[in-house]
């Protein structure tokens, strides 16, 4: 779908995973496409609810039936295609191939294991190291994420370390994968403000020393200022634009991007605040047709019958696009 | 604007109707009961009619050979010649007759206590669950037989006896009930637009109660059947001629290798009625209390 | 807090609660009822009356007698059974053990069948295998043990001829009693299992081990079995306590087998009070013990409840 100079290391084309309740089907994600360039962190935006984490977790099949399910889509990794692998390849895709830093880490450790096998289950899986060589990679690991006293701390319990550090042992767990594409989802959202700064910075500098290429999922434009290369907004469980990072505060082409950067120049420049008016949709009673044209100022009548397709705005593939009338720069 | 519809609430009626096994559990009970409570209608027998030229036959189609009663011994006569199938039916009236009540009044007394202690906290509450937890660790059956011996066995003490157990479980869910709901935001918010504390107990926290309290209710009902039935097979409980599921069991151990059927229906009919009990106290829970887990 | 301040904690709450069933014992035998009345036939004369009230060291005041009382059973001193003649400590221990045995067999069996089946239902929850599960833990709850004993009494002994029919003395006595007695906690068991194990396969943490590359084997058995220990021992110690406090006894009753559940139903018709007495309280220090295990055994498996 986007053609770029190399071939991306991660492509996700027509990607959807539907939940399948009582009171009907929910399209967590529906059709998204993106792709991944080696290197390179793609952010990958929206409101909770939008369907990001749901995304992630496709991609790594980790969704459960029931009552989830992939319903459509392909995913490459550096060639090999995901979907159509036997779980026991799957599980090395898992890891090495893609690791994932979960949302809370707060639960997301297991109780009653020491982080430092944790850790070491990490390794010893991926890098293929036993007994005392994946001890000490482990230990060696949580020096890289700036954990002192490691020889120590390889023997606490997850109820015995605060939130900041639990968040540490999560990176430490997926790098420990020696993963070709990193997923982090909101990997700061559970922590105080100082924290979330150290945290960024461990990962920008991560990223600088072992230049992994990182999928981003947020819903603080800070981050996405500070971390991304591009961003990609979902809304309503669909992706409505990807861009260049700078695009975004420049020119966003879909109303609801522009709304949501909007609203926030407007607090910068002491301007009144410019709502989005109306609320989230709910996933099961989807709008018909453009699921954001209920609260979209250029509301056409195409826009309440017909579900626009993705389109290369640009025609240079840097700048994609799900609107039927998408903004220009001069509007 | 497009208008959002408003989510169709899928009826009580209509979820019950989907959950096979509740509903199916459900009508069995309902006949039970008809049964029980309607016996006479059911069966042209009494419950302590011997025919001792009859004892011991087995299930049959026949038609009863007793003066005036053609009704066939569908399910077989007892060591007395008693029919089988209305000894149930009589003997479910006790059996019912003595869960529903110890159900009912330790339900009410436990409620209470429950809610006292949840809503006033401090002393009343540490008194309280002190006495839960003595309570919960002492052997309750034990307990229950010493009650006995000293009363005297019988069904009336039967239930006095059941009944100082069987207040524990549910005073323990009122509780932990009370403690979710009064710290929720709920009530936070209705004190703050000035709710008095009887409105807040009536309109708040009752509603939010009731679903586990059926559901405990249900199945401790089912746990008393089974404890009556447990102490009638000593001897402990219901006396003859009164009869009760439990008993029938106790007084046809005698004639287990000539006749079974004395034995063998008495127990699959407890087992049903508290099987079914089970299912709807389950059902119950998963559908209607908001806070369970739902799998 | 240190392992040994916990232990300390526990006992003394122990002790508290014997103490608090032992009194409640005391009230209920000697204010509910008057065992006087109760041993001698109606027509007995007020001398008779007097005579034996006095011999029961009942005459005295009701504070005295409780002192008494505590005194006696802090000695270990539980008084003469009325009915055997033997002092109730003997009686007791006579036949405690061999039920202690019993019950533990059963817990044994439940124990193995039911924590597979319950992982069994988890895997694959909503599936055949799951509903089969849930079915026979629910119906191993519903059916009276004794009823399953006369059931499988009638099959294995009488028409088999596998096993004996009552009695004790060899494994083969034990076999069809300890299977009747293990329905119920196996029913127990089970659910809780399933249910256990189905938050750990859905929490958060599976998550990241399954992206971490884990199979779904080793989530089982490495990570996930440790975390429902703690209430699976619960149930299990539990059901152990409540069987051991009576509802053995009509199954030792079914199979004549002569423990301390049929002791239990012995002591009821020969209105053995001293007797009930003692049994009460070995019942209820047997029940705080096995807590007290219990409890020491759940810090093995939870690092968080470590003192």
């Amino acid at each position: 779908m986007e053609e770029t100079k190399q071939k991306p290391i991660l492509s996700v084309k027509n990607l959807g995973t539907s939940f399948f309740l009582r009171e009907g089907e929910v399209k967590a994600v529906d059709d998204v496409s993106f792709s991944l360039n080696k290197g390179e962190c793609l952010a990958l935006v929206g409101e909770s609810g939008s369907g990001k984490t749901v995304t992630a977790l496709s991609i790594l099949r980790l969704i459960v039936w029931p009552p989830g399910k992939i319903v459509s889509g392909e995913v490459n990794l550096d060639g090999v295609d995901v979907f159509s692998l036997p779980m026991k390849e799957m599980r090395n895709v898992r890891g090495k191939g893609i690791a994932m830093i979960l949302q809370e880490p707060m639960s997301s450790l297991n109780p009653s294991q020491t982080i430092g096998r944790q850790i070491q289950e990490a390794v010893e899986i991926n890098q293929g190291l036993k007994g005392e060589a994946a001890k000490k990679a482990a230990i060696d690991m949580l020096g890289v994420v700036r954990i002192p006293s490691p020889e120590k701390r390889y023997y606490n319990y997850p109820h015995e370390l605060s939130g900041g550090m639990k968040q540490r042992i999560m990176i430490a767990i997926a790098l420990a994968c020696r993963p070709k594409v990193l997923i982090a989802d909101e990997p700061t959202c559970s922590l105080d403000v100082t924290i979330q700064a150290q945290i960024l910075r461990l990962m920008q500098q991560l990223r600088k020393e072992i230049e992994t290429t990182i999928l981003f999922i947020t819903s603080d434009l800070g981050i996405v200022a500070e971390m991304a290369d591009r961003v990609a907004m979902m809304y309503a469980g669909q992706l409505i634009e990807i861009l260049d990072v700078y695009k975004l505060w420049d020119a966003p082409a879909h109303p609801y991007t522009k709304g949501i950067m909007g609203s926030i120049m407007a607090m910068k420049e002491g301007g009144r605040l410019s709502i989005i008016e109306g609320d989230p949709p709910n996933l099961l009673h989807l709008p018909s047709g453009c699921h954001f044209h209920p609260r979209c100022q250029y509301c056409q009548d195409i826009c309440k019958t017909q579900v626009p397709a993705y389109t290369d705005l640009d025609g240079d593939g840097k700048h994609w696009v799900r609107c039927h009338f998408p903004l220009r720069k001069d509007k | 604007m497009e208008t959002i519809k408003k989510p169709k609430k899928t009826s009580l009626l209509r979820r019950f109707r989907h959950n096979k096994p509740a509903l199916i559990a459900g009508i069995v009970l309902l006949i039970i009961f008809t049964m029980v409570i309607l016996a006479p209608v059911f069966t042209d027998y009494g419950p302590a009619k011997s025919d001792l030229a009859n004892r011991l036959t087995a299930p049959t189609m026949a038609p009863g050979e007793a003066v005036g009663v053609t009704q066939p011994h569908i399910l077989g006569t007892d060591q007395l010649g008693r029919d089988i199938y209305t000894r149930l039916l009589y003997g479910g009236r006790v059996s019912l007759n003595v869960g529903f009540t110890v159900a009912t009044i330790g339900g009410i007394i436990g409620v209470i206590l429950g809610m006292l202690a949840g809503y006033f906290g401090g002393w009343t509450d540490m008194i309280i669950m002190r006495m839960v937890d003595v309570w919960a660790s002492s052997p309750t059956l034990l307990i229950a037989l010493t009650f006995v011996m000293i009363l005297g066995p019988g069904q009336k003490n039967l239930i006095l006896a059941l009944l100082i157990n069987s207040w524990t479980l549910f005073c323990r869910m009122a509780r932990s009930q009370v403690l979710v709901i009064r710290s929720s935001a709920m009530v936070e918010s209705g004190h703050a637009i000035g709710a008095s504390t009887n409105r807040i107990l009536y309109k708040h926290i009752m509603p939010n109660i009731i679903s586990p309290m059926v559901t405990t209710y249900i199945l401790e009902l089912a746990h008393f059947i089974n404890a009556e039935a447990n102490l009638s097979f000593l001897g402990f409980g219901v006396q003859p001629p009164d009869t009760s599921w439990g008993l029938m069991i106790g007084e046809g151990r005698k004639y287990l290798t000539q006749a079974p059927w004395i034995v063998i229906f008495p127990g699959l009919l407890i087992a049903t009625t508290v099987l079914c009990l089970n299912l709807m106290g389950n059902w119950i829970r998963d559908e209607f209390d908001p806070l369970a887990v739902k799998l | 807090m240190g392992m040994g301040k916990y232990i300390a904690q526990r006992l003394l709450f122990t002790l508290f609660v014997v103490l608090g069933i032992s009194i409640l014992i005391f009230f209920i035998t000697h204010i509910v009822g008057n065992p006087v009345d109760i041993m001698l036939p109606l027509q007995a004369t007020d001398v008779e009356r007097e005579a034996l009230t006095k011999a029961l060291g009942l005459d005295k005041p009701m504070m005295e007698q409780l002192w008494v009382f505590l005194r006696d059973f802090s000695r270990g001193d539980f008084g003469i059974s009325w009915w055997q003649n033997r002092p109730c400590m003997e009686v007791i221990m006579d036949r405690l053990p061999i039920s202690m045995w019993l019950i533990l067999l059963a817990s044994m069996i439940s124990v193995v069948c039911a924590i597979p089946l319950g992982i069994l239902a988890a895997y694959r929850p909503g599936s055949i295998l799951d509903r089969v599960v849930t079915i026979f833990s629910t119906a191993g709850i519903c059916f009276p043990p004794f009823w399953i004993g006369l059931m499988l009494m009638l099959i294995f002994a009488v028409k088999l001829g596998w096993l004996p029919t009552s009695g004790m003395g060899t494994w083969k006595h034990l076999v069809l009693p300890a299977v009747s007695i293990s329905f119920r906690p196996m029913g127990h068991l089970a659910q809780i299992v399933r249910f256990e194990m189905i938050q750990q396969l859905n929490a958060l943490y599976a998550v990241t081990a399954r992206a971490k590359g884990v199979t779904e084997m080793t989530l089982l058995f490495k990570h996930a079995l440790k975390n429902i220990m703690t209430a699976s021992l619960t149930m299990i110690g539990n059901d152990y306590c409540k069987q051991l406090g009576g509802l053995s006894a009509a199954v030792e009753v079914v199979f004549g087998f002569a423990g301390f559940g049929h002791l239990i139903s012995e002591t009821i018709e020969n209105m053995d009070f001293p007797l009930l007495q003692a049994e009460v309280f070995f019942v209820a220090i047997i029940v705080c013990l096995i807590n007290l295990l219990t409890d020491i055994l759940y810090a093995a498996f939870d690092p968080r409840i470590r003192y």
